[in-house]
């Protein structure tokens, strides 16, 4: 866990601590999803506004990629469009071989459930459930038995020290609890892809630090593909590379 | 004033994305105003009409004294009562109800006059009361079936039809749709064989009135009704005490439940604009603002309503001019309903939708008001579900069934309606139980759906309770009309299966349709006994009788053979040959109304005056479970009836065959001797069965009929709040989505949700609704003592839940589809 006096630095030398592999520049990491020139459209003739183009983008296994930019930039629509929330005007998206624009709507949701953690800016949670239940919730809807999903599920609210608060409603946790919670779901039963939309963004600095961390260490243990979007920059240096996004285009990689 | 206006225009173009329940709320509103205008208006035909059809309203006198029964005021108390009027100028009047022969629809009423054309004024412009078999007619009808001045038209009476000649034509504006005549008095009498004066008129010329009355009232000693033209038509209004009663009810209750739709919609839109009214808010408008704004827009809305409402409803009104016919049909008037005007009924109706719009606006003002302007920049707070102690909640709604159901047994009758209370308040509590209940239930089965349906419905969620409630309610209304009409139904048929056990049934003129004076002379019975096949004739007759100010029914046989044609259901007292015998020796049965209305049981004596100025105290020798009359009936012998009324011709005459002889000889001898009453009908106990039954099955199927308004708008509701169950659950749905729900998933999940609670207001209120149509037999039954015994209408209580679960179904499925569409990003995103 983060301290007030943690620096970016900090984080960043801790993360290091947890990868597999010392040397970055030398270790080829599998490639879980590849977006290929990739563009969204909104509106038609002279209303369209590209919010994103001729973006490609690939992720690996293990490996924290940090998307930034000011508001406005395209950096949520790019990660709707890797996660396949929505469908892109032009280009593909390959998710361990499969293009997911062929994928049905059953298919899609089950390789969610399966494969891949979201943790958003606020409202993570489904209001009407216990924290172990929402962490549940993906293994239940992919099938897993509803009794073992939960025991699993409270596991995994303990490690992310939320064990007192597992049958709490979302109403009654505090911001950063409920980050931990997205992050637990987000993390359980070793997901191939996580996506995160300014995760920190609605939390106060102590927090900040606390989630970050957090998802980090989980992330880099499950060796998850992950795709941070953030204007933060201590979240930034956290990442093993950040790219850049202004008005629609990706930039060069940095870090 | 600004920022009102712009507050009504902010929330009233909310409504554009919710047409759903834009249409549901003004719906509400409009079937409101709807129904009361056309009760009204129905009522108020019902009125108008008895009060043309009586005469009375062409009369102008300081004072009348009036007949207690259609046999008039005997000659010697009518001069009596003239001589102590003096120095007052005085008149005396008989009508006589007739149609023109042929045509059952052309009725009308003569006023027979003898004294100054003052008295009847409408006909002032005529110059003198017509003599010898002449008549004035108003434009109004002469126009209608194309008579004019000398033309003859030939009406209906005693002995058959008798020609009339045509004198005056008068433009006036009478009610009954003009259906009011005038002729010479004496000409009247002899017509339509009367002796008696139905009403003295008094002009006082100057004289004190207390005295004039005073000595009036000595004169008549108790014979006659002394007062003006109101207090004579007071009684005439009684005989549809349950009619009305009934149909106010229904009225009432469409109003209620239209006002907590239009309430429960007002409460959604709050709910959904929390946003910009926290916004409105936030850029400084004052609550009382904010509060004349919402207020503005229902008044947009009371306005359009009633726009729409008032006409429909009155037109309505107008299309059930045939059942307002029959209703009055049974007072033997020769009263022709007209549809309502438009005033009364518009303006009930205007202000019954001002008064429930003003009254949603009122009860859901402080949600409104609450929204703090903090939620424009932090947004709703969720809220974390209510411990609710469900369980206890559901025993409790139990035990306040039984006590509803206790009252309706143990407490007075006239009290019974008050267990209302404790059903409506079980159907509040188990409306907040039995979903988190079934919700507990339902986490528990396999599967996230069922676990998010089932976490969802025990949220206890404060609006779905509500739904829940009123959809219940609404159920529990129309289980509860149909209780009301399936008992009313089983008591007239009891009631008219005890008098109908005759072979043949002769009457002058059909049943519904024959007026007070279609009787026949004193003669016709030994006439048709006489013919071959006839074993026994019993001449019946009844009138409408004059106490304690309402119209209480007289039911009279002749004795000889009663016992084989008449079996009364003696609820106390003597049945059978004994209480024959002793309604002989001048005693009297009383149906069960009677009874309750005027305090009596078995041994009680009363006191009838009689048309001559004397009185008859007969004891009252049984109770008798008869529902047909809604002020109660005496049952007397024909001996006594014609002491009360002077008035010894029967109405009907109940014939049994000899052996051998067959139903259509007897009847074919009958229409033979009987052929110069142009309307004669021969009927026999089925038919005769059939058609009484059918007079009051009109009555019956509005019952079935606001049944089914209620479910409409349970529906409406249904809709209303489906939609904006959904739309609220936008977030969950979509996170639903994002972790690997499928559509097809949630869609079930949505639709198990709506299902479920359709099942809940259904179970709530089978049993509610069985508790309130008794609730509905004894509020309807208050003013006129009626309660039949009972029905309970289980099988359309069990039927309900195909609509209940059908239209919570229904209600969800266009809004979920919608909501399933939208994109998964777009639904979690934060704005």
């Amino acid at each position: 866990m983060s301290t007030v006096k943690d620096t970016q630095q900090d984080i960043a030398d801790r993360n290091q601590d947890n990868q597999p592999n010392q040397d970055k520049s030398t270790t080829v990491l599998p490639v879980v999803l590849e977006g290929r020139d990739l563009a969204k459209r909104y509106g038609k003739g002279t209303n369209a506004v590209e919010a994103v183009s001729h973006a490609s983008l690939a992720l690996r296994a293990g490996e924290i990629t940090v998307l930034m930019g000011p508001s406005g930039s395209g950096k949520s629509t790019l990660l709707h469009l890797l996660s396949g929330l929505e469908q892109p005007s032009s280009g593909t998206v390959m998710a361990e071989g499969k293009d997911l624009s062929e994928l049905s709507e059953s298919e899609l949701a089950a390789w969610r459930a399966t494969r891949v953690g979201f943790v958003l800016q606020r409202n993570n949670l489904i209001p009407n459930l216990t924290l172990a239940e929402n962490v549940a919730a993906p293994k239940i809807l992919a099938g897993e038995r509803k009794a073992v999903a939960v025991e699993r599920a409270r596991a995994a609210l303990i490690e992310v020290g939320l064990g007192a608060r597992c049958d709490a409603f979302p109403a009654q946790v505090s911001g950063g609890e409920a980050a931990r919670a997205a992050i637990a779901r987000a993390c359980l039963g070793d997901p191939r892809l996580i996506f995160a939309d300014e995760p920190t963004g609605a939390l106060d600095t102590d927090n900040s630090h606390a989630v970050m961390e957090l998802l980090l260490s989980k992330s880099r243990k499950a060796r998850a593909g992950v795709l941070i979007v953030t204007h933060d920059a201590i979240v930034a240096g956290a990442g093993d590379r950040i790219l850049r996004m202004t008005d629609g285009t990706l930039g060069a990689q940095h870090g | 004033m600004g920022d009102a206006a712009l507050t009504a225009t902010a929330l009233a173009r909310s409504w554009r994305s919710h047409r759903g329940r834009a249409i549901a709320t003004l719906a509400s509103a409009v079937i409101g105003i709807l129904m009361i205008t056309m009760v009204v208006g129905v009522v108020t035909s019902i009125l108008t009409a008895v009060d043309g059809g009586t005469g009375l309203t062409a009369l102008k006198a300081d004072l009348l004294v009036g007949a207690r029964s259609t046999a008039g005021i005997d000659p010697a108390v009518a001069a009596r009562v003239r001589a102590a009027a003096a120095p007052a100028s005085t008149a005396e009047v008989t009508f006589a109800n007739t149609r023109i022969a042929h045509d059952t629809g052309a009725v009308l009423t003569i006023v027979g006059l003898d004294g100054p054309l003052s008295f009847v004024p409408g006909f002032e412009q005529a110059g003198i009361v017509p003599r010898g078999e002449t008549l004035d007619l108003t434009a109004q009808w002469a126009d209608r079936y194309h008579l004019k001045v000398g033309s003859t038209v030939a009406l209906s009476g005693p002995g058959g039809t008798l020609d009339w000649t045509v004198g005056r034509i008068v433009h006036t504006t009478l009610p009954n749709g003009g259906a009011i005549a005038l002729a010479a008095r004496a000409q009247v009498q002899q017509a339509f064989d009367r002796t008696g004066t139905d009403a003295v008129l008094v002009d006082l010329n100057g004289a004190e009135r207390a005295s004039v009355e005073t000595r009036i009232t000595a004169a008549a000693n108790n014979s006659a009704i002394i007062g003006s033209v109101k207090d004579l038509l007071d009684p005439e209004h009684s005989s549809f005490a349950e009619v009305r009663q009934i149909m106010l009810v229904v009225g009432g209750l469409g109003v209620l439940t239209a006002a907590t739709v239009l309430f429960v919609c007002w409460r959604l839109l709050v709910e959904d604009e929390r946003d910009t009214i926290a916004r409105l808010r936030l850029i400084g408008a004052k609550p009382k603002s904010l509060a004349i704004g919402a207020g503005l827009l229902f008044l947009a809305l009371t306005a359009v309503a009633i726009v729409i409402g008032v006409p429909l409803g009155w037109a309505a009104s107008a299309g059930l001019t045939s059942f307002a016919r029959k209703v009055v049909s049974l007072t033997g008037l020769a009263a022709s309903p007209q549809a309502p005007g438009f005033l009364v009924p518009a303006l009930v109706g205007a202000v019954t939708g001002l008064v429930m719009t003003a009254a949603s606006w009122a009860f859901g003002l402080r949600s409104f008001l609450k929204v703090p302007a903090i939620e424009a920049v932090r947004g709703t707070e969720a809220s974390t579900p209510r411990r609710v102690p469900a369980l206890s909640f559901v025993a409790a709604g139990v035990v306040l069934i039984a006590v509803a159901l206790w009252v309706t047994h143990v407490f007075p009758e006239k009290y019974r309606g008050s267990g209302l209370l404790a059903a409506i308040a079980a159907v509040v509590l188990l409306a907040i139980a039995l979903p988190i209940v079934a919700g507990r239930l339902l986490s528990r089965s396999g599967g996230f759906n069922g676990l998010a349906a089932g976490r969802e419905l025990a949220a206890g969620s404060g609006k779905r309770s509500g739904t829940i409630a009123v959809l219940a309610v609404a159920l529990v209304f129309s289980i509860g009309l149909s209780g009301l009409a399936a008992t009313l139904s089983n008591g007239l048929r009891t009631s008219v299966e005890a008098w109908t056990k005759g072979s043949l049934f002769v009457l002058p003129a059909q049943p519904g349709i024959n007026l007070r004076d279609e009787k026949f002379p004193t003669t016709v019975p030994a006439q048709v006994q006489s013919l071959p096949g006839v074993q026994g004739v019993v001449p019946f007759s009844y009138t409408a009788y004059k106490y304690a100010g309402s119209n209480v029914m007289l039911y009279a046989w002749a004795l000889q053979g009663v016992n084989a044609v008449v079996d009364l259901h003696v609820a106390d007292g003597l049945s059978g040959s004994q209480l024959w015998s002793s309604l002989g020796a001048g005693n009297v049965a009383v149906s069960d109304n009677f009874a309750i209305l005027h305090h009596l049981k078995v041994g009680d004596t009363l006191t009838l005056p009689a048309a001559d100025g004397t009185a008859t105290t007969p004891r009252v020798v049984a109770t008798v479970n008869d529902y047909t009359g809604s002020s109660g009936v005496i049952f007397l012998s024909y001996g006594t009836y014609t002491t009360l009324t002077g008035d010894p011709r029967p109405l009907d005459l109940i014939v049994t065959i000899a052996p051998g002889a067959t139903l259509a000889t007897v009847k074919q001898e009958i229409n033979q001797a009987l052929s110069a009453y142009p309307g004669l009908t021969v009927w026999t106990g089925p038919q005769m069965r059939n058609f009484l039954l059918g007079l009051y099955g009109q009555l019956l199927a509005i019952l079935q009929a606001m049944g089914v308004f209620f479910l409409v708008l349970a529906i409406l509701l249904g809709f209303a709040t489906g939609i904006a169950s959904v739309a609220q659950r936008r977030l969950a749905i979509g996170l639903s989505r994002l972790i690997g729900d499928t559509r097809r998933g949630l869609s079930r999940q949505l639709l198990v949700e709506a299902m479920t609670v359709g099942a809940i207001a259904w179970l709530i209120a089978f049993p509610v609704g069985l508790v309130s149509g008794r609730i509905l037999v004894y509020a309807s039954g208050a003013q006129s003592g009626t309660y039949p015994p009972v029905q309970n209408p289980w099988l359309v209580a069990a039927i309900m839940v195909v609509p209940a679960v059908a239209a919570a179904a229904l209600a969800v499925l266009s809004p979920s589809r919608r909501l399933l569409r939208v994109d998964i990003a777009q639904s979690v995103t934060f704005e």
